[in-house]
């Protein structure tokens, strides 16, 4: 039985600016179980990042956050071992210790852009060791306390310390000669270094989640097989969950045991991996799988695209937001009403009228 | 190398022996240390209304090549000989080496060959309307002005699935992929006879991308054009592609037609591109060839065979000669000194 690590309900994250509300995310619920890779998938501007950083607090101003962000904690109780605490993320303070403790320490984020995310003038060691100072905590030996169980106490790392830990880090993420390149600026590294700097970074507080926002797509394929299969390995010694978000099918496909589709801010089906490719229930899901081509497949065919263009934000389609696009538009229902999240099979929801009694 | 390149006779661009190297220049007297070979002595050719695909990995020279050729850079050295009516005066097709040509001569020729360039927001001016955008091509080579010129702006807008009340808005007014649209209705106003797309889709959403791939055949088909497509997403290229050259560190590894290079490769580099590519089929195992390293540096490439330090198959000649690029099979090149006795899988 998976045991769920950080459930979301009914998320909103809105945007109140200038020329309206901008629905960013619109009533998203999904769970992430322990040790799991869920993928969300959808193009761009439909609220991917924004769902992913209302989970660590990070919404820029001036969204608002609604709903519900249930972090299942793991906590070491005296003599009786484990608990599990429930901690509502979006109840916290943005700024608050809490949050701080959980943003980077316990649920760990990779960013898209690995040219930009890291800053310039720091070292590689730097980096890590900014994470470490702030996160990892070694138990403290007393004369005495021979047994592990029985240490209470625990110290952040020293300076040599979290030097020795970067190295192995960045030896984990397969970058060579890591006791030269923990002295490396950002520069002196390749893409693909770089974002296994990110990576190391991530990692280095032993997360027990990870979010990953797009974290191959400015790489080369090469590098990029790279990059999964690292991610692949750690999750296995480490017992990770992974939320990878991206739009690249393919990706997606490899990674996740579980994928969300977005659309406008909407999840629009929750399925296991092999259900979407096989057997896509919703209709922009079954769109997005025809309009990718297919390498190996005979080429020069047309490919079927999805008509039309992804709605303004601000003027929303009345009904389902899909209808003006979808070819399974069915007038005077999908205009009109908005389709709820329908369970439609087990472990699968969608969010359309075809699955809906109206 | 290429010899039977002249045999045929529905060759359109024929690029040979094709250098750019950037000199690196430092100290107070920009003294040259060394060169960043981009394009290290490429030869390819496009026939008529064919596509040919150019990929490799980032930084591979790719775009350089697309842009040497038309001469945004000046080659290093090579000869790019391109089939116009521009230059006869009596307006038959021939053969002419576009490196030789002086300023007013390739003003003419670039009639015939046009970009479409990858990035939708920056290659489009923000203070010129979509008219001014399409028209200036037709200004500068002096085809029509006033109305004329309107309606053609128009015919083309309509071509390119936007709609004649966009003639005057402005590129920030579009989405990315209608900015693409523009970019694309401005590379056929002088009737180009060769475009060459430079990462055309990889900006895009995959359901804009579907679209603009669609209507780039279309209109490939109803204007009689030739593709030279650069992309690094090898299902996008195998899709659109007659076909495809795969590129590394400057030099191209393999080129042959699309079908073949991607079910039947013969360059080592080509399966382990191809094996790298993640296929959206949650079933599918994959038995991936993880290629060790990072891409050789173009300013110091290793000895022998570029893609030696990373290539699984490497014996002793590949670190001291360099492979030559030979015709294997017909219209198959590869230039890898093992290529007959390897047996590599495809996709």
């Amino acid at each position: 039985m998976p045991e769920p690590l950080v459930e979301v309900k009914d998320l909103h994250v809105e945007f109140e600016v200038r020329d309206g509300i901008v629905h960013a995310v619109d009533g998203a619920t999904f769970t992430i179980n322990r040790g799991r890779t869920l993928g969300v998938i959808g193009e761009s501007g439909c609220g991917k990042s924004v769902t992913a950083k209302a989970i660590l607090q990070m919404v820029p101003k001036p969204g608002k956050v609604t709903g519900e962000i249930v972090y299942h904690r793991r906590v070491r109780v005296d003599g009786s071992g484990e608990t599990v605490e429930h901690v509502n993320i979006t109840r916290l303070d943005p700024d608050g210790l809490e949050i701080r403790k959980i943003r980077g320490g316990e649920i760990g984020m990779i960013f898209q852009e690995p040219m930009s995310s890291l800053t310039p003038v720091y070292t590689t060691g730097t980096l890590i060791g900014e994470a470490l100072f702030l996160h990892r905590l070694v138990p403290v030996k007393k004369v005495g306390d021979q047994v592990a169980e029985t240490i209470q106490e625990t110290r952040h790392v020293t300076k040599e310390e979290a030097r020795e830990i970067a190295i192995d880090m960045l030896h984990r993420v397969g970058i060579p000669k890591p006791e030269q390149r923990v002295d490396s600026y950002p520069h002196q590294l390749s893409g693909g270094q770089r974002q296994r700097v990110m990576i190391a970074i991530a990692l280095s507080c032993q997360p027990a989640m990870l979010i990953a926002d797009e974290p191959t797509t400015a790489l080369d394929v090469s590098i990029e097989a790279q990059i999964l299969d690292i991610m692949r390995e750690l999750q296995e010694t480490v017992d990770m969950a992974i939320m990878f978000i991206t739009h690249n099918l393919g990706v997606v496909a490899e990674m996740a045991e579980e994928i969300c589709v977005m659309y406008m801010g909407k999840v629009v089906e929750r399925a296991s991996a092999v259900d979407i490719f096989y057997d896509p229930q919703h209709p922009y899901t079954r769109a997005l799988l025809q309009s990718i081509p297919h390498v190996g497949k005979k080429s020069r065919e047309r490919l079927s695209s999805i008509r039309g263009m992804v709605p303004d934000p601000f003027n929303l389609p009345s009904g389902c937001v899909f209808h003006p696009r979808c070819p399974e538009f069915m007038p005077g229902k999908c205009d009109r009403i908005v389709p709820t999240w329908t369970q439609i099979g087990e472990n699968r929801w969608a969010r359309c009228l075809l699955y809906e009694e109206v | 190398m290429a010899e039977q390149v002249q045999a045929g006779d529905n060759i359109l661009l024929d690029v040979k022996g094709l250098k750019k190297y950037f000199p690196i220049q430092r100290g107070l007297l920009h003294r040259v240390v060394g060169n960043v070979k981009a394009v290290d002595d490429i030869s390819f050719f496009v026939r008529e209304g064919e596509t040919l695909g150019l990929v490799g990995e980032s930084g591979c020279g790719k775009t350089t090549a697309s842009r040497t050729v038309i001469r945004l850079y000046e080659p290093t050295a090579g000869d790019i000989h391109f089939k116009t009516t521009k230059l006869s005066p009596d307006g038959k097709e021939q053969m002419v080496n576009v490196r030789e040509l002086n300023r007013e001569q390739m003003k003419l020729i670039r009639q015939d060959i046009s970009m479409i360039f990858q990035d939708p927001v920056n290659s489009l001016n923000p203070r010129m309307s979509v008219f001014d955008i399409i028209a200036e091509p037709m200004v500068i080579h002096g085809r029509g002005t006033g109305p004329e010129a309107e309606e053609t702006v128009v015919r083309l807008l309509q071509r390119v699935g936007l709609r004649r009340e966009h003639i005057r808005r402005y590129p920030h007014e579009f989405s990315g992929g209608q900015r693409q649209r523009i970019g694309i209705a401005r590379a056929l106003a002088l009737g180009p006879r060769l475009v060459f797309c430079d990462e055309p889709v990889s900006a895009l959403d995959v359901s804009i991308q579907a679209q603009t791939l669609n209507l780039l055949q279309d209109l490939q088909a109803d204007f009689d054009l030739s593709y030279v497509f650069v992309a690094h997403d090898l299902s996008v290229v195998q899709h659109i592609s007659d076909r495809v050259a795969v590129m590394y560190v400057g030099k191209i590894a393999e080129m042959a037609g699309a079908d073949v290079l991607y079910n039947n490769p013969l360059h080592p580099y080509t399966e382990a591109l191809m094996s790298a590519v993640p296929k959206p089929d949650p079933k599918y195992e994959s038995e991936r060839i993880i290629m060790k390293g990072d891409v050789a540096d173009p300013s110091n490439p290793p000895p022998g065979c570029y893609f030696h330090p990373r290539c699984d198959y490497a014996i002793d000649i590949c670190e001291q000669e360099e492979p030559e690029f030979r015709e294997l099979e017909p219209d198959h090149f590869v230039a890898c000194h093992r290529a007959h006795e390897l047996q590599l899988r495809g996709v």
